[in-house]
């Protein structure tokens, strides 16, 4: 019989992560599935999440165990209010310093196995790249092109001058 | 054969062929051509875009990233006089996202919640946000009276206030020296839904416009339609002619400016907040009341949702007391008084125990000439070693040749329950006497941290050093005379006999050495007297130079004293000694991170940002 404080998480391409129970429970996914298994020394699967996504989810989760807001707390997504104030930390900005791949894989990670503070941060540093950006430099960071039509350009040209409007 | 790899060869084929045959199409043709172009073009354009990574986002997290991508760091407007300075909720952002591409635009049209707050000019924009976008969500207008008259085409507002039943939001501003424009008809709309309302520089009769003719009355009456049932905040900056006489049974946030020379009654005032017993944060600015008037002592207005109230940017307090002794308020609403003309010898400036100091356990009080701050915090919890502020004064004398406090400071016991007070922190530009009879009203205190302001000046301040230490030493027989003291202090019972932890900040302009020398001496001896009383001192922290860097003491000079108050660190009965240096901060006054800190400001400005004239703001004044 295996530490039963720990259980082994299996990642999309096979790499096993052996972590503390109570640092995967900040993900709701993993929560609900170790509480339906019980004591069990059995690995948990993550079809969908390749090893270096889980490595980096795994740091997160780890770096943030202590933090008071858990999964179980209140929901920063329906409070307009604490989504005001709330700001990244400087580790959770260095943890976000990564290639944009894997930085929106750890986002759709965090997403698929409910991780609403890491969810949270990603949107936040995303959101951040984007602040007092025009469209064509948003473009060039997302690799997007301008698919408008010459109709719809001269729709968005009016509302240039009401943004322009101060 | 990989057909995918065709395509680039097969456009690069009617390329040739387009180039080729150009000339002699003919223009219906070019056009279709170019129209299947433009569609051949679109569709490769979203399949280029649904690859990019962002877009491989599920739809409801691009979603989060645009809302964060819109929070700016002042959502609200400012409350201020001047529209001007006006924090403005700016379109632009949210305009530029959906200018990216059309995945992006057609998911921000897709959700009326982004288009809700409506803060342009532009009658076009306006009916956009207002009966589009947004519907069938509701909206928040922000409504700046005087650009509209300059544009002068009122009809797009007009046509959107008939969606009111919408209107979730809504921010009336003028500027000065304009008329009102459809004032009338704004307040009085049909606003079921209206959750917040602020009313800036409403214009006041021209006869009363701020320039000293004569007082106006402020009347009271009833504004929209259909009443103001679900509204949970309301500004009203400064009071006109009118304050609402409707029932407020939702109301949370309440801020009214008081305009000097205007008859507002307190029974008014008393009123409005009766008709609102949801109550959360009630803030007066420049809060005054009619000399002539006595209020009624038999009138209590219950407000037990209360959590914070404050009076500020010069208000009176004579009146702000007034107003608060009739209001019955938890003890754990935060109270913050911020006043001037201040008349500390007179009696209704004298507090009364107030529901947030009853339970006090420690006091900070700084005083600099003409100046008065005092915070009193309680425990966060019983046992908490974490205080949390209850009440803060900042108050200003203008009576020139006041007694700078020292009368109110003599109350103090009447107005704090100092008896049950362990923390206490003080900066008094007051004789030994006056700091020595506080502390005597204090037998509780375990805990004591003052700053002593050392002048040529004024040679009691200096002597408030040598009283203080003095009268800590003594016992109760007042036995301990090896005090030489011109004049000797009177016999006095024990000071603080459960004192266990002392700090001493000395401020003062660079002296000779002999001087700092003279004053070690003075520490020591208090510090080995307690000892010698079974009183003894187990945390002594001392700074022997405050802030000497900056009044230009040299660096020789600096290290000679330090190294002389090292010797303190031997006293009798100290376990824990701490020598701080000159630019250090020994006593934190405003309890920052836990007096401040707990200060829910961020809840205080849920709905408004505060003019800085209006935020609590803590003054040191060896930092001016």
């Amino acid at each position: 019989m295996g530490d039963s404080n720990r259980l082994t998480l299996v990642a999309s391409d096979g790499g096993k992560f052996v972590v503390d129970k109570e640092v995967v429970q900040m993900s709701v996914l993993l929560k609900n599935m170790i509480e339906d298994l019980g004591e069990t020394d059995e690995s948990i699967p993550i079809p969908n999440v390749t090893s270096p996504v889980l490595t980096k989810v795994i740091e997160f989760c780890e770096n943030h165990r202590t933090d008071a807001a858990r999964t179980d707390g209140p929901n920063v997504d329906g409070d307009d209010a604490r989504m005001r104030t709330a700001v990244v930390s400087d580790w959770d900005r260095q943890f976000f310093d990564v290639d944009q791949d894997l930085m929106f894989e750890i986002i759709v990670a965090a997403n698929y196995l409910d991780i609403k503070s890491l969810v949270d941060v990603g949107c936040k540093v995303v959101a951040d790249m984007i602040k007092g950006k025009s469209p064509q430099e948003i473009r060039d960071l997302f690799d997007i092109v301008n698919d408008f039509s010459p109709e719809e350009e001269a729709a968005l040209r009016k509302e240039n001058e009401w943004a322009n409007d101060r | 054969m990989d057909l995918t790899n065709d395509i680039p060869d097969l456009l690069g084929q009617l390329q040739l062929a387009l180039n080729a045959r150009q000339q002699d199409m003919s223009l219906s043709s070019l056009r279709i051509s170019l129209t299947r172009v433009y569609v051949l073009r679109a569709t490769l354009c979203a399949q280029i875009n649904s690859r990019s990574l962002i877009n491989e986002l599920p739809n409801e997290l691009i979603m989060e990233i645009f809302k964060h991508a819109l929070q700016e760091k002042e959502p609200c407007p400012t409350i201020a006089l001047d529209v001007r300075e006006t924090a403005r909720v700016h379109t632009r952002p949210l305009l530029r996202l959906t200018h990216v591409c059309r995945q992006w635009r057609s998911l921000a049209l897709a959700h009326p919640n982004l288009w809700q707050r409506i803060d342009c000019h532009h009658p076009e924009q306006l009916e956009e946000f207002a009966l589009r976008r947004s519907c069938p969500g509701p909206f928040s207008l922000f409504v700046n009276m005087s650009k509209y008259a300059e544009l002068g085409d009122q009809s797009a507002l007009r046509f959107v206030l008939f969606y009111s039943d919408r209107l979730r939001r809504l921010d009336i501003a003028f500027l000065r020296r304009h008329d009102a424009y459809l004032h009338d008809q704004l307040l009085h709309l049909s606003c079921p839904n209206l959750e917040c309302l602020t009313v800036t520089n409403y214009p006041p009769p021209a006869r009363l416009d701020g320039r000293g003719i004569s007082p106006f009355v402020v009347v009271r009456k009833s504004l929209f339609q259909e009443g103001l049932l679900r509204l949970r905040a309301l500004a009203i900056f400064p009071i006109p002619d009118w304050l609402p006489t409707n029932p407020l049974p939702a109301l949370t946030h309440l801020f009214l400016y008081f305009r000097w020379k205007c008859d507002l009654r307190t029974a008014h005032v008393l009123s409005l907040l009766a008709g609102s017993p949801s109550l959360e944060m009630v803030h007066l600015s420049q809060f005054d009341l009619p000399s002539d008037e006595r209020p009624n002592e038999r009138t209590h207005v219950h407000l037990p949702l209360l959590k914070h109230i404050l009076f500020s940017n010069r208000s009176f307090l004579s009146s702000s007391l007034a107003l608060l002794r009739q209001l019955i308020i938890p003890a754990s609403a935060r109270t913050y008084l911020g006043c001037h003309n201040v008349r500390s010898t007179t009696a209704s400036s004298i507090l009364p125990i107030l529901p947030s100091t009853a339970g006090a356990d420690h006091l900070a009080i700084v005083n600099n000439d003409d100046s008065l701050q005092l915070i009193a915090c309680t425990r966060s919890h019983v046992g908490s070693s974490q205080y949390e502020c209850a009440f803060w004064l900042s108050a200003e004398e203008t009576i020139i040749y006041e007694d700078n406090f020292a009368t109110w400071l003599t109350h103090l016991p009447e107005m704090f329950p100092l008896t049950t007070l362990t923390s206490l922190q003080l900066r008094l530009t007051q004789p030994g006497s006056t700091v020595s009879r506080i502390l005597r009203a204090c037998p509780s205190l375990a805990t004591l941290e003052i700053m002593f302001t050392l002048s040529y000046e004024l040679e009691e301040m200096e002597n408030a050093l040598v009283y203080v230490c003095h009268t800590l030493s003594l016992n109760k027989a007042n036995i301990y005379t090896s005090w030489d003291l011109d004049p000797y202090p009177p016999a006095e019972p024990q000071l603080c006999p459960v004192l266990r932890s002392l700090t001493i900040s000395l401020e003062c302009e660079v002296r000779p050495i002999a001087d700092y020398i003279r004053w070690l001496s003075v520490i020591s001896t208090m510090v080995h007297a307690r000892a010698r009383m079974g009183r003894p001192l187990r945390c002594l922290r001392v700074q022997p130079m405050h802030c000497a860097e900056r009044n230009g003491a040299a660096g020789d000079i600096i290290d000679a004293v330090q190294e002389a108050y090292t010797s303190l660190a031997e006293a009798d009965g100290v376990e824990e000694f701490v020598l701080h240096r000159s630019s250090e901060e020994p006593i934190d006054f405003s309890m920052q991170g836990q007096g401040q800190g707990a200060w829910d400001w961020g809840e205080v400005e849920r709905y408004w940002t505060i003019a800085e004239d209006d935020r609590p703001r803590f003054y040191y004044p060896w930092r001016a």
